[in-house]
This record gives structure tokens, C-alpha cells and sequence, in this order.
């Protein structure tokens, strides 16, 4: 069974019930929205961007859109997908700033053999931490800017997905905002 | 902040968002009666509330990538008071557009360039502020004026500059077939505009002939001053790949050797291109045949090869003589041989004009000599020093400038670049060149010198936090090149812990007077965790253990404080790993075993989750390797054994997965030659030969690709020793004794070089003592009282005695081990049976 039939089938398996099959699918989703971003990347002259965001739209058509037609749960797929997503691009973000190790970027650094990544140095590290933070003390405020952000869902999207009214969803948005812009800014 | 307070918060903070002021206020101060905490949090978030932007999107941007792709949409949008009306040029970064002013009864026609960069960070934007504000000084008839610049809604950089019609220099003289007299006054002209701009603290970086129109009345204009800089804010050293990548902003045909290995750019790097344009501009050829060549092949011309001279690449002999050499002095590989300056340059066309013997052809030995020097060394070394140089240079002008009061302004923008020098020193150029094998005398070189700079900055600024901090980082990184045990090091131990100790100092001031400056925290932390692990390699447990465990304070105050995330509990762990060290080092080994046993599961867990990372996996093969130590002196060797075949096979994996990693390849080593002991303690004779003998050439390759490095070197002498055990255990007793004195002469000069370690004297002092069990037991086996049997004990005596002294030299240093306190009674005991004393 090839990578993507099996994605399918996993995902199938999912909306089904079967729990089991998330933990299967989640690696694979991740590698499969990896592989499509990095060779998006490659692919592109300088001058544009990796839109994460349609990325897993496009992810989403190919995966699902064209095998389960009637599939019903679009907002689990994003759910899941829009966490990956975020989690690609915060793995991107280490290892760009392990390799460079400049600016705020330090290794703590353990025996004549051991090594630790530490300390953050982008701008979506900061993002990532603020996101856990907020994540602690409001959870769905988290799955809100995640959907949004890195599942380029709508307010309306979002709104179904979390199964809340896009008015609840569009105050949870501007209170997240709110709290993440100024979590990022504390020393 | 709890849950339930942030609920709190949440409802008021919520409702005040919809209302509008003045009933807002009215609101908060009902709400909020008597509880003033809650009242300071809602203004906080309303106050972020309103600056907050798309930050979320420009985090995200940052990392996504590239710029926003621009397309059709944008011409007829607005651009301040500009209209886009069409597009006049695209480069790597940017396109140009031509813009009109409409919206007053006369029109102006600008240029705006709209940049492909990173959707703006806060810093980036007021990076880009600064520059922009510095080029808007630039006022000079021959610099198109910059306008305006900054960041549209949608978070493209946009620059507006005067708009100008001309042709691109070369074209112009071309097509106009200018003298050669006019060619040199037209590029005199040229000089000195550039001058002007480097006297405002401008470097253009990209001068070629695009950037240089003539309007039809015939005077030059430069365009795109300072514009790669803003293009290209972070130059990253890009030294480490075999293939580096060029900054896109530069044009490689222009491009000066030290822009093109992603060195600093200066105002040298100005007078190398405008070398290149006369070049151009006298014989119509490029120095260098760039086009269609390999990025490889372009470093390699520009940086090693002396370029044709111009008169034999026109075949014009009127060029030869002072014209050839003018244009080459400009164009030296090494910054400082270059003009120093564009009006110096300016004047020695001067000069020829009017007949005067020219500068470019002075000295001409020394020279000659330089480069000979220079084609020897590493092309690394020349970017490193001529790094150095510039940085001299500019303490010099910061020096100057504090003379003058009214040049205060300046001074302290020169201050900063210093700092920013030094940094960049520091940062990009010692980490470009860290993985390179055999780049530690550069790496120290480099190190010390930046630290210098900055000390004598910090002397001048001793209340500043984040110099001070800058500062401790500098001595933390020499102390890291000069004996970190974790580095490939120089081996002076000694000066490791005297540049660790100052870094220590620093921060706790730093911190004592700051508590709030977490980085100093997690430097701290750092410092102390890089002394346990030298104190470690040097035996001094006590003051081992005392960092560790001030290491351990300090992280986990981190850990809390960043709501016990990753990164910090990583470090948490990272220290308890120290902790069971030290333990396993005190022989406390059910300790020991329980604090390894916690890093290990911590280390499994991570690795469930998808991508695996290296350092992940490096760090689990590291738990069993200690597991499988700590067990070995436990004496439990079938679970040693377990650990350590689980390490050797996690490094297999790794090696073989990242084939020019020469971590991974230490890595290996180390766990063949632990399994090795393993095998040899269970008596699994070929088996322990097989590993320490793979482990031996695999060290061996590794120290030979990095001469200078004398951990790599000092790797070797345990494999010898092992090898030597298992000989002797085979019978093959002469083999045996040619392992341990290949030992000795290893471990020898590293005595002598770092005299403070105990380790090589301690595994010296063994291969003596082997070689002397071995005598003696060959002498026995020679025929009663023969002549070879007395010879074998004479040398038994010999060999016996300078086990003792490198024993004894340990003992007085208070860093003998209680196996090698052992070794040292047994030999004692042996040496007055054999030697009578």
C-alpha cells in the first residue's frame, strides 16, 4: 500500500472511531506536509513563499479531497493538520538556528559528548513558547490561533471545527492575540 | 498566572474590547474595584491589543520563508504618495518599479523598489528604519536620492528613489566611444561620490555598471547606495558548506573576494568592485571569466587567482605600466593592499593623468612576497585576518572620534559597529569555521582577538547588561577553544578555566544587579555546567559537584520560570546528566545508575515523536554508554554488555547516516572501544581485539583530518593500551609491548602540552608499567641468568620507574584516581621484588 493510500485509509479508519489510527496518522501526516513543504521550497526561485497554509489546503485536496469525496471531517483533518504544521515549521525554525547559531541561539552543552539545543533566536520560537504558555491556562484559545494560523481556516471554519459560534470565535482571537503579542514581549 | 485568574482577567478583558473609550474606562473602573492586579493585566492586553498587528503572520513568515510573491495586482496600487505605473526591472529580491506622484498638480516620476524579504520582525523593521535613515542623508548630485522607504500594509519593504534616465556606465562609454582620458575623469567622478558616501558611513556594496547610469548631459548618477545592505541585513559567514550559497544581493562579478566568502564588507570592498569597473571600463573584459562558472570555480578565481592584466586582456599596450597596476592595486585579494580609501584611488588616476609616478607601483617586493605568503594559507585564514584588521581599524576611528565632543554621535554608532564586529566575529565566523577540521589555531585566533575588542569596550561601559553579557559569551567561547572538554580544544586547560571563571564573575554581577536578564540566567547556568565538566576532566570532584549542582539551581529556576517548556527541561536534564557524571566519577553508582536511567527515558520519549533529531539520538547512545560504565565498574557485565552493544549500534547508524560528521565518528570510536572492554572482561578475546582495533582506526582517521587537535590525538591512546591488555592476554607478548609504547609516545607530548591534565599521565604511567610486567615476565622466560634476561630487567626497571614518577606527578596534584592509587601500590610492591628498591 503506498504512503498516501495509506494516509487515506488511516484517516478513513479515524472518522470511523478508531482511535488507535490518529497515533498512526499523525506521524505520517507529518511527513507527507514535511516532504510537500520542502519541496515547495526547493522548487521556488528566490521571491516566494512557503504559505503554510496552503499547504495543508493542498495537502487536504490530495489526501483527501479526490479519494473520500464524502468524508465529513474536514475539521478534524485540519485539526490535526494545522498542529503539524506548526510543528514543521517550529522544527524548521531549530534547525535554522542550530545551524546558524548566531544571535540568541546557544547550545547548552553537556559532557565531551553530549549536546542540548537551548535557548530560542526567531521570532516564531517566541511564537511557539507563547503558544504553549497559552496553551496551560486556555487551551481552546491555542486551537483557535493554531487553526486559523497554521490551518488557514476561516473564522466560520474554525468556528465549526471547534463547534463554538464564529462571534465566540473571532473574541477568543482577539484575546489571544492580545495575550500572545504581550507573552512574546516579556523578558 | 493560573487558570482561574486568567478566566477573570478574560471576562473583563473581553468586554472592555467591545466597548469603546470613554465607556470603556468607565467599565474597567467598575469592574476592576478593588482588585488593582487585575486591573494593570486588562490595561497590559489592551495596550498589546492595540499595537499587536499581524505578528502572528510575520513569526510565521519569518520562518515560512521568502518574501510574498508579487503580481500583477500590485501595479495602479498605491505606494505612499506614489502609484505604481510599470515595472522597470527585476533582480534577485526585488523589482523596480516606476512610480508617479499624481495627486498635485505637477507629477514626479520616482523609482520604487519593492523588497522579497522576510515579512518584517520587529528587529528587521527597525533595522531597516536605521539604514533607511542614514541614506536619506546622502545628499550629492551624483546619488540618486533616496526618498522614502518603509513597509506597505501588506508587509512588502518598499524604498522610493529618484527616478533616472541614463545608461549604464559601460554602455555609455561604449556607445559614446569615450577616450581613454575621458573613461578615467567619468570614473573619477565615481571615486569621489563613493568617498563622500563612505565619509557619511555608507558602504555602496554593489557598485557595477547597473548601478552607475549617465544621464544624457553626461554625469554619472550611483544608484542602490547601501541598498544590499538592507537587502541582505545578515550576512552569514558561509564558509562551512563545500558549496556555499552567494548572498543574493551581490553580483558575483563585482564582488570582492571577502564579500563572496561571506566575510565583512567595508569600504574595501567598494574600492575591489570599482577595480573591477575600471577593469572593465579600460579593456572591456572581466577580470575573470565568472560566467557559466560554478559557484566552486568562482570562489576559487576571485579568491586564488591573479587576474589577466587588463593591457594583455584589451591587448592595448597603452594600458601597461601604471594603468595595470592601478587597476590590480584595487584589486587585491587582501583588503589592506588595496587603495584605502576611493579618493585614494581617485588620486593616483590623478597622478597618471598628469604624469606623476603612482602609488600602485611602490613596493612592489613586499608584495610580491605577501602573495606567496598568501597563496599558502587557507583561503579561511585570509577572510579571518583581514576580519581582524577591519575591526582594528575601527577600535582606531572609535578611539579618534571620542576626541572630538561634537563628534559623539558618531562615535557611538562607531562603537556599535565595533561591538557588531566583534559579534560577528564571535558568532558567524567562529561558528562557520567551527566544523572545519583543522581550523582550531583560527578559531582561537579569531576568538581572542574579538575578546580583546570587546573588553576594551566593556571597560568603557561597565553598566551595561547586554555588553556585559556579550562579553561573558566572549570568554565562555575562548575558554570553549582553549580547553572546553566538550570542544576540539588547543588543550590549555588552564586557560579554559581562567577565561570561564571571568565569564562567571561577570554574570553573577550581572545578574545580582539585573535578576530579570534571563539570558544572563541561562548563561550562568552554561558557564557553570562548562566548569563542572572541566573541573570533571581534571578530577577535582569536589568543585565538580559544587558547580554542578549551582548548574542544576539555575536551570531549574529557568525551567519554572519558562513554564517548565522544552528547551528548559532539556537543560534540566542536561544537568542531572552532569550530576550522574560526577557521581559515576565518585563512584556513588546506584546514584549514578537512577539519574542516567531518567535521561534515558527522557531521551527515548523524545524520540518517538517524528523527525528523529541527531542530538536526540547522539544523547540516548550517550545514556547507554554511561549505563553500560557505570554497571562495568558495578561489575554487572552482562547488563554493561546490553548498554553497550544498544550505544555501538545507535552510532553505527548515525555514522553511517551522516558520513561527514566527525562527531558521530568520535562517537563511534568511543562506543567500540567501551564495547571493547566489555568483551575483554567477559574474555571474549577476538571479539575485544576486533573493537578496540576498529575503534583505533577510526580515532585515527579522525586526528589525522585535524592535526592541531589534540583531544583527537589523546583518543588514541586508550585503543593503544586496550589493544595492548588483550595482546598480553593472548600471549602475544611482544605485540603487546609495541601497543603500549605506541601508547607512551602519544600520551607524552600531550603531558607536556597541558601539564594540568591528569588523564594522559595517569594512562602514560599504565603503559609504562605494562611495558614493565611484560619485561619482566619475557625475562623470566629467557634462559637463566642470560645476558638477554638481564637486559630484559634492566629496561623492566626503567620502564617501572617512569610509571612511578607520572604516578607519583598525580598524586602531588591531587588528581590520582583510586584505580590508578592501585596500579601505583602494585607497582611499588613489583618494582622492590624486581628492581630491589
Amino acid at each position: 500500500m503506498s504512503a498516501d493510500h495509506q494516509l487515506t485509509r488511516l484517516l478513513f479508519d479515524w472518522t470511523n472511531g478508531d482511535q488507535t489510527a490518529l497515533s498512526r496518522l499523525m506521524p505520517l501526516l507529518y511527513a507527507e506536509l514535511r516532504g510537500m513543504a520542502e519541496s515547495y521550497l526547493r522548487g521556488e526561485p528566490a521571491g516566494h513563499t512557503l504559505q503554510p497554509t496552503a499547504l495543508v489546503h493542498e495537502a487536504y485536496l490530495r489526501l483527501v479531497g479526490q479519494r473520500l469525496p464524502d468524508w465529513k471531517n474536514r475539521a478534524h483533518f485540519f485539526g490535526v493538520a494545522s498542529q503539524l504544521m506548526r510543528q514543521i515549521l517550529v522544527d524548521r525554525a531549530r534547525l535554522h538556528h542550530a545551524a546558524k547559531r548566531g544571535g540568541n541561539a546557544r547550545r547548552v552543552t553537556l559532557s565531551d559528548t553530549i549536546s542540548f539545543a537551548d535557548e530560542r533566536g526567531s521570532d516564531l520560537l517566541a511564537l511557539d513558547d507563547a503558544l504553549n504558555a497559552l496553551a496551560a491556562i486556555d487551551p481552546r484559545k491555542c486551537r483557535v490561533i493554531e487553526l486559523r494560523f497554521f490551518g488557514g481556516l476561516d473564522i466560520d471554519e474554525t468556528a465549526q471545527a471547534l463547534n463554538i459560534s464564529p462571534a465566540t470565535v473571532g473574541r477568543e482571537l482577539r484575546v489571544a492575540k492580545a495575550w500572545l503579542y504581550r507573552e512574546m514581549r516579556k523578558e | 498566572m493560573t487558570a482561574e485568574q486568567w478566566r477573570e482577567i478574560e471576562k473583563v478583558l473581553a468586554a472592555a474590547m467591545d466597548l469603546e473609550e470613554p465607556e470603556r474606562c468607565a467599565y474597567l473602573d467598575r469592574a476592576c474595584q478593588g482588585r488593582p492586579e487585575v486591573r494593570a493585566e486588562v490595561d497590559a492586553l489592551l495596550a498589546a491589543h492595540q499595537q499587536a498587528g499581524d505578528f502572528i503572520e510575520a513569526a510565521i513568515a519569518s520562518e515560512a520563508g521568502r518574501a510574498e510573491p508579487l503580481d500583477a495586482q500590485l501595479l495602479s496600487r498605491r505606494i505612499g504618495a506614489y502609484k505604481l505605473v510599470k515595472e522597470l526591472g527585476r533582480g534577485g529580491m526585488a523589482t523596480v518599479y516606476l512610480g508617479t506622484r499624481d495627486d498635485r498638480k505637477f507629477s514626479k516620476d520616482v523609482a520604487i523598489k519593492l523588497i522579497g524579504a522576510p515579512a518584517p520582525s520587529p528587529v528587521s523593521l527597525r533595522r531597516f528604519e536605521e539604514e533607511r535613515q542614514i541614506l536619506a542623508t546622502l545628499e550629492h548630485p551624483n546619488i540618486a536620492r533616496l526618498l522614502d522607504g518603509g513597509v506597505t500594509d501588506d508587509g512588502l519593504h518598499y524604498i522610493i528613489m529618484e527616478y533616472v534616465e541614463g545608461l549604464p556606465i559601460d554602455e555609455y562609454c561604449d556607445r559614446n566611444s569615450l577616450k581613454l582620458e575621458q573613461r578615467l575623469r567619468l570614473f573619477q567622478v565615481i571615486c569621489s561620490t563613493v568617498y563622500f558616501a563612505h565619509q557619511h558611513l555608507v558602504v555602496h556594496r554593489d557598485i557595477k555598471p547597473a548601478n552607475i547610469l549617465v544621464t544624457a548631459e553626461g554625469a554619472p548618477k550611483l544608484l542602490d547606495f547601501g541598498i544590499a545592505k538592507i537587502l541582505a541585513p545578515v550576512q552569514h559567514a558561509t564558509l562551512t558548506q563545500a558549496a556555499p550559497t552567494l548572498v543574493p544581493a551581490m553580483t558575483p562579478e563585482y564582488a570582492s573576494p571577502e564579500q563572496l566568502q561571506g566575510g565583512i564588507v567595508t569600504t574595501a570592498s567598494d574600492v575591489y568592485s570599482l577595480g573591477v569597473l575600471l577593469y572593465r571600463l579600460l579593456s572591456g573584459a572581466q577580470p575573470y571569466r565568472i560566467t557559466g562558472a560554478t559557484l566552486g570555480e568562482t570562489l576559487r578565481m576571485v579568491c586564488e587567482q591573479d587576474p589577466e592584466k587588463p593591457s594583455a586582456a584589451a591587448n592595448r599596450p597603452e594600458l601597461r605600466g601604471d594603468l595595470d597596476a592601478i587597476v590590480l592595486k584595487a584589486m587585491r585579494k587582501e583588503p589592506r593592499e588595496r587603495y584605502s580609501s576611493p579618493e585614494e584611488f581617485a588620486g593616483d588616476i590623478g597622478r597618471y593623468l598628469s604624469k606623476w609616478p603612482v602609488l600602485a607601483r611602490r613596493g612592489s617586493n613586499r608584495y610580491v612576497l605577501r602573495k606567496f605568503v598568501e597563496r599558502h594559507r587557507l583561503a579561511i585564514a585570509i577572510t579571518a585576518v583581514a576580519t581582524l584588521l577591519t575591526l582594528a581599524g575601527v577600535v582606531g576611528v572609535v578611539m579618534e572620534s571620542r576626541v572630538a565632543r561634537a563628534e559623539r554621535a558618531k562615535a557611538e554608532r562607531r562603537f556599535n559597529d565595533v561591538r557588531r564586529l566583534a559579534n560577528s566575529v564571535i558568532y558567524e565566523m567562529h561558528d562557520g569555521i567551527a566544523a572545519l577540521p583543522g581550523s582550531t589555531p583560527v578559531r582561537k585566533l579569531l576568538v581572542t582577538k574579538a575578546t580583546e575588542y570587546l573588553d576594551s569596550l566593556a571597560k568603557e561601559a561597565r553598566g551595561d547588561d547586554s555588553l556585559q553579557r556579550e562579553l561573558a559569551d566572549a570568554y565562555i567561547r575562548v575558554g570553549d577553544v582553549q580547553g572546553g572538554p566538550s570542544f576540539a580544544n588547543l588543550g590549555d586547560t588552564k586557560g579554559a578555566f581562567v577565561s570561564y571563571q571571568k565569564a562567571r564573575s561577570i554574570l553573577q554581577t550581572v545578574v545580582g544587579r539585573s535578576p530579570n536578564m534571563k539570558q544572563c540566567r541561562f548563561l550562568l547556568a552554561d558557564v557553570n555546567g562548562r566548569l563542572a565538566s572541566a573541573y570533571l576532566a581534571i578530577h577535582d570532584l569536589p568543585h565538580a559537584m559544587d558547580a554542578v549542582k549551582e548548574e542544576l539551581s539555575g536551570r531549574e529556576e529557568i525551567a519554572r520560570q519558562s513554564h517548565q517548556d522544552k528547551e528548559s527541561s532539556y537543560a534540566v536534564a542536561a544537568a542531572h546528566f552532569r550530576l550522574a557524571q560526577v557521581m559515576l566519577a565518585t563512584r556513588k553508582l546506584d546514584q549514578a545508575i537512577a539519574e542516567f536511567q531518567n535521561c534515558l527515558k527522557m531521551h527515548e520519549s523524545l524520540l518517538v515523536t517524528p523527525p528523529p533529531d541527531v542530538n536526540d539520538q547522539r544523547n540516548l547512545a550517550l545514556d547507554h554508554k554511561y549505563l553500560c560504565t557505570a554497571y562495568e565498574y558495578g561489575y554487572d557485565l552482562a547488563k554493561a554488555a546490553e548498554h553497550c552493544q544498544l550505544a555501538v549500534d545507535l552510532d553505527e547508524r548515525r555514522a553511517a547516516a551522516h558520513p561527514a560528521d566527525q562527531q558521530a565518528k568520535r562517537d563511534l570510536g568511543y562506543s567500540l572501544s567501551q564495547t571493547g572492554t566489555i568483551y575483554e572482561k567477559k574474555g571474549s578475546l577476538p571479539a575485544a581485539f576486533q573493537s578496540f582495533n576498529r575503534s583505533l582506526s577510526i580515532r585515527q582517521a579522525v586526528a589525522d583530518g585535524d592535526p592541531q587537535n589534540v583531544s583527537a590525538r589523546a583518543s588514541l591512546v586508550f585503543p593503544h593500551l586496550a589493544l595492548g591488555d588483550v595482546l598480553t592476554d593472548m600471549g602475544k607478548m611482544a605485540e603487546a609491548v609495541g601497543q603500549y609504547r605506541m601508547a607512551a609516545q602519544i600520551g607524552e607530548p600531550l603531558i607536556a602540552k597541558d601539564p594540568a591534565k591528569s588523564q594522559p599521565r595517569e594512562s602514560v604511567a599504565r603503559a609504562y608499567q605494562k611495558m614493565g610486567d611484560l619485561e619482566v615476565r619475557l625475562a623470566k622466560a629467557a634462559p637463566a641468568s642470560s645476558p638477554k634476561g638481564s637486559e630484559l630487567l634492566r629496561s623492566a626497571c626503567t620502564d617501572y620507574g617512569r610509571a612511578r614518577d607520572r604516578y607519583r606527578e598525580n598524586e602531588r596534584r591531587n588528581a590520582a584516581t583510586p584505580e590508578a592509587q592501585k596500579s601505583a601500590q602494585q607497582l611499588a610492591h613489583d618494582m622492590s621484588k624486581v628492581c630491589g628498591q
